[in-house]
């Protein structure tokens, strides 16, 4: 390859990494001046409000929340997520399926298990029902737990609710869901962004190429680095070629 | 070249997925423990008790109640720890104050997993609880599974725990 052909190849490539690179070497200028900036743009002071990107980090709750009311407390679920009279209480990836009250004890069904909590909403234990299929319907017998799953078998438990028998008696007391009032849901919505985000956390993630993904998100921001790396190299390469040419030129524009 | 990398990333994939699940469930490691049906039984987790399970696990326990099956000196308990971000679910059997069996029964976790072989297990066999709470020997490790191993040394370690305050009403008697 001759020099000529070689240096045009080189300029080339700076050309069109610098065109690829462009994108991801401005976010990286801007988010970089912004961060410098913290205070004065007030970057940790601003909450971030849009569903898109708080669906992006994962912490909108999608669709509507599952709610059962027991005297004053109120049981609900969202996204996996069960709460406690508006608190976060347990994630669990089973669906709400009811909750009663005995005494001063709650149990909460979940299709494969049950959650007893007191009344204060402490968890007192996470117990398999070990039903045969899973369960469709939480209800009270007297002072015991009654179950029924989704081929209809009835089971009760035993006065400590440490155990679960076939029973033939179904319950005449099924825990039925109820609709939350805007306010609750929006208590709700509000206890499961938790700090909730700002918009810091979101141009550091920039930045740092994390936003993109967790794992891998932060090499695409390498490579734009090493990108910026190269564009510096080849376009002093660029400029000291041409240098030389345009002296060869002059030179023998001079001798000739 | 292509071709090899695909198959070894298949043999990665299908290792992992086959590791990882549940093994047996709850109810039948606790029916294989007994020749007759033993009933649940309950054991509140508070005060000195409560501190202890605490230090042991370095972190909050949530639950204010464990259950555990119980006949003559042998008592199983089915107990879970998280590993790294998920709980492993794990069988204990206790006989005359000293393990007597140790089962992984669900293990969730993309890595670790060689904790649920007989290999590692068996190491627990036979220990008991020494006076500050700390097992009577020591547990190899299994490099890539340090935090696996981890949870299941303290699982074994509140296993032991639980049964000392079972069998305390019995004492001192």
């Amino acid at each position: 390859m001759s020099r000529r052909k070689k240096t045009f190849s080189f300029f080339l490539w700076h050309r069109r990494l610098g065109l690829a690179a462009f994108i991801l070497i401005f976010i990286l200028s801007i988010t970089g001046i912004m961060l410098n900036h913290t205070e004065e743009f007030k970057l940790d002071e601003t909450t971030i409000e849009s569903d898109f990107i708080l669906n992006w980090y994962g912490i909108n709750p999608v669709g509507a929340p599952l709610n059962y009311k027991l005297d004053d407390i109120w049981i609900s679920q969202w996204n996996q997520q069960l709460f406690f009279n508006g608190n976060n209480l347990y994630t669990h990836k089973e669906r709400l399926q009811g909750a009663i009250k005995i005494n001063d004890i709650i149990a909460i069904a979940l299709e494969n298990f049950v959650l007893l909590l007191d009344d204060k909403g402490e968890i007192i234990e996470l117990m398999p029902v070990g039903t045969k299929f899973p369960v469709k319907k939480i209800g009270r017998i007297q002072n015991k737990i009654s179950l029924i799953d989704i081929q209809e078998n009835t089971y009760i438990s035993d006065a400590d609710f440490t155990s679960w028998k076939i029973h033939n008696q179904p319950s005449s007391h099924w825990s039925t869901p109820t609709n939350l009032s805007d306010h609750k849901t929006a208590i709700l919505q509000k206890a499961f962004r938790g700090q909730g985000l700002n918009l810091e956390r979101v141009i550091l993630d920039l930045h740092s190429g994390r936003i993109f993904n967790a794992r891998w998100g932060i090499y695409i921001m390498d490579i734009s680095a090493l990108l910026m790396m190269f564009l510096g190299i080849s376009g002093l390469w660029v400029w000291w070629t041409r240098k030389l040419k345009m002296r060869k030129k002059k030179h023998y524009r001079k001798h000739h | 070249m292509m071709y090899k990398l695909i198959f070894t990333c298949l043999v990665i994939i299908s290792v992992n997925s086959y590791a990882k699940g549940t093994y047996q469930q709850p109810d039948e490691f606790v029916s294989e423990a007994f020749t007759q049906q033993a009933e649940p039984q309950i054991i509140w987790i508070k005060g000195d008790l409560r501190n202890q399970i605490e230090k042991i696990l370095q972190h909050k326990y949530k639950a204010k109640r464990i259950r555990y099956w119980q006949h003559g000196s042998r008592s199983v308990w089915v107990l879970e720890e998280i590993g790294k971000k998920k709980p492993i679910t794990v069988g204990i059997i206790i006989d005359d104050n000293k393990i007597s069996l140790l089962k992984v029964l669900a293990f969730r976790e993309t890595r670790g997993w060689e904790v649920r072989y007989p290999f590692f297990t068996k190491q627990f066999n036979q220990l008991s609880l020494k006076d500050d709470n700390s097992l009577s020997g020591t547990i190899d490790g299994i490099s890539g599974a340090t935090l696996s191993v981890r949870a299941l040394r303290k699982l074994a370690r509140i296993a032991l725990l639980l049964n000392k305050n079972i069998r305390k009403p019995v004492l001192e008697k």
